[in-house]
């Protein structure tokens, strides 16, 4: 069942501009907010709303706020990430192009209930109308003075400033992010000290995902409990899930928290392409393990997917038909983490480029029968033993293939070699993709 | 040393940052929008301006893959190769512009009217197999529909 609560806007025309916003009832909620809560009521609020972040590891919002020193001396930052890398994710953009000015209020809002001056918003470098429209939307609120000094008469200011990324994905890790910012290369940084005490220029830093902070204006104006009411009783409101793969309706769905992921795909995304049958699915963005057919009847949220095994990262449902090769499918997906790596540390750097090999390997029709227990090896050796989570997420999808499709990644051609390429030669594509 | 940025623009970009440092992206963004990629010369320009031995820019131009170190072709063709493209066959479509353009990823045909390259996820994975070309997205695309668009590129 569709709810268009963050997406409300979308399919109005012009959507992105502030007329449109304001005419939804937009910057109402700030104007509120300022004229009569406390940062505390704010806090409060979101806490109640169950709101949890939506950048991948779902933690709850309010919570990371309350981790930021109230005492501190230092200025304190806010840093909207708007780096959206995750393949098979394309939520973030959406938001950005068709409604930048709920970003940008969210923003503001959660600005002030941290008590931060400077907001930045790190935006992919590859996102070019989402850049130019956010940029328009950060101008609009300054000339109605929804920014800068002294907010709508009250005594709170804030600016916001666009800095682009430029090409990276581990950019989105939130101490790569911050690095990124200071003009440096995006190396994650050892926690503790996490960035709620000393993050962006040494001072307190939350780092927020555009969704995760999209939702704060909803949530201020309807209540906690009518967000809250949206989910599960872990977690609150709707979900942005993006569909993509071999289904017939890829696209872009605002669901609640909870949705049954079977439903998704054959309600909302039209089923899978040419009838088939569903191979596999990863459900929440490259990194997250694979489900395998027998195990799709799974409710799609933070908790009920981290007990199946996998997660619900970034909400990217990726669909694979039957048909298509696991080993080609694993091989790509491996071939973006040895490429995003940093190359900070060892187990990463090496390990996912060793994967990569073996996987090429097995692909050539050189495979042993060793390989999928060296896999996993390698994969265990990885997780855990990195400075920030990108070797987990190189990680989970080997271990997950390797186990649940075994037989693909023995000597000779796998069950679904697929016949698009030669024997050995597998492509992702099935026959007709 | 040439200026490639102006002052105001060059204050412009300092007033958003506490610091010089964390100027440099953004200053290497703008240089690259002016002259295309960022030469060596530029680099130490960016150095100069920001009060930063040059080994630190070069670290940062070296680490993003979107900063350009060498000039390319009018139009940069960048083909999706992620897992949701690469089901709908973000194969054939590099495949084809390979073999059209005569020329390798990484590399710009003669004429110095395009160059190819691979991309990760351009988060548009609704519309595969997906191009970026310049800043216009297309997808889903067809080797016949690139066709004509580059056709079309080639005139313009
Ligand atoms: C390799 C890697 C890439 C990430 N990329 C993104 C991203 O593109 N966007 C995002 O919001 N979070 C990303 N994250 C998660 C961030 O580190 C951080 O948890 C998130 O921005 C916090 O926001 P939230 O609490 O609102 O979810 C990434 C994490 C890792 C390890
Ligand atoms: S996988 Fe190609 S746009 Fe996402």
């Amino acid at each position: 069942m569709i709810v268009k609560v963050l997406t409300r806007n979308f399919d109005k025309p012009d959507s992105h501009t502030l007329a449109v916003y304001e005419a939804g009832g937009g910057y109402r909620t700030l104007r509120k907010v300022l004229e009569s809560w406390t940062p505390e009521q704010v806090v409060e609020e979101v806490k109640a709303s169950n709101l949890r972040g939506r950048g991948g590891a779902g933690f709850p919002t309010a919570i990371k706020w309350g981790f930021v020193p109230k005492d501190s001396p230092k200025p304190k930052y806010i840093c909207v990430n708007a780096d959206e890398g995750e393949p098979g994710t394309f939520k973030d953009r959406h938001i950005m192009e068709q409604d930048p000015h709920l970003m940008v209020e969210g923003t503001i809002l959660s600005a002030y209930a941290i008590g931060v001056q400077t907001a930045y918003i790190y935006i992919r470098g590859e996102f070019v109308l989402a850049g130019e429209r956010t940029e328009a939307a950060i101008a609009e609120a300054y000339a109605k003075g929804y920014l800068g000094e002294n907010i709508l008469g009250s005594s709170y200011s804030l600016d916001i400033h666009v800095h682009y990324g430029a090409g990276s994905y581990i950019c989105g890790e939130e101490t790569a992010l911050i690095e990124s910012i200071e003009g440096k290369k995006g190396w994650p940084r050892v926690k503790p000290p996490f960035p709620a005490v000393e993050g962006l220029f040494g001072c307190p830093t939350v780092v927020n995902n555009v969704e995760t902070l999209a939702n704060v204006p909803l949530i201020l104006d309807k209540g906690a409990a009518w967000f809250a009411g949206l989910g599960t009783e872990k977690s609150g409101g709707t979900k942005l899930f993006t569909i993509s793969g071999h289904v017939n309706r890829p696209g872009l769905y605002e669901l609640p928290m909870g949705t049954p992921l079977l439903e998704m795909i054959e309600e909302q995304a039209g089923g899978v392409t040419g009838g088939k049958k569903i191979k596999a699915v990863i459900p929440g963005g490259a990194s997250c393990p694979v489900l395998a057919a027998h195990e799709l009847d799974i409710k799609m949220d933070f908790n009920t997917l981290m007990a199946a095994g996998s997660m619900l990262g970034s909400g990217g449902v990726i669909v694979l038909a039957e048909g298509t090769s696991m080993l080609a499918a694993l091989l790509n997906l491996e071939r973006f983490f040895a490429h995003e790596s940093c190359g900070q540390c060892t187990p990463c750097r090496e390990g996912t480029r060793w994967i990569v090999q073996i996987l090429e390997r097995i692909e050539r029709g050189e495979g042993t029968a060793g390989d999928p227990d060296t896999l996993i090896d390698i994969a265990e050796h990885m997780a855990g033993r990195t400075v920030c989570p990108l070797g987990e997420a190189a990680a989970g999808p080997v271990k997950s293939f390797v186990k649940k499709f075994r037989d693909e990644f023995l000597p000779g051609p796998g069950p679904d070699a697929g016949p698009s390429g030669t024997e050995h030669h597998p492509q992702v594509a099935g026959q007709d993709g | 040393m040439q200026q490639i940025l102006s002052k105001n623009e060059v204050q412009e970009l300092l007033g958003r940052y506490p610091n010089k440092e964390a100027a440099l992206m953004p200053v290497l963004r703008a240089i690259q929008m002016k002259e295309g990629h960022i030469s060596k010369e530029a680099e130490h320009y960016a150095a100069a301006i920001l009060e930063l031995h040059p080994s630190r820019v070069r670290e940062v131009v070296a680490f993003y893959s979107m900063f350009r170190e060498k000039p390319e072709g009018k139009h940069l063709i960048l083909v999706c190769e992620s897992i949701s493209c690469a089901l709908l066959g973000s194969e054939t479509i590099l495949e084809h512009l390979k073999k059209r353009l005569a020329i390798g990823v990484g590399e710009t045909t003669a004429d110095k009217c395009f160059t190819l390259e691979t991309a990760e996820c351009l988060a548009c994975c609704d519309q595969a197999p997906s191009v970026m070309i310049n800043d216009e997205l297309f997808g889903p695309v067809t080797p016949e529909e690139l066709d004509g668009i580059l056709e079309e590129k080639m005139k313009g």
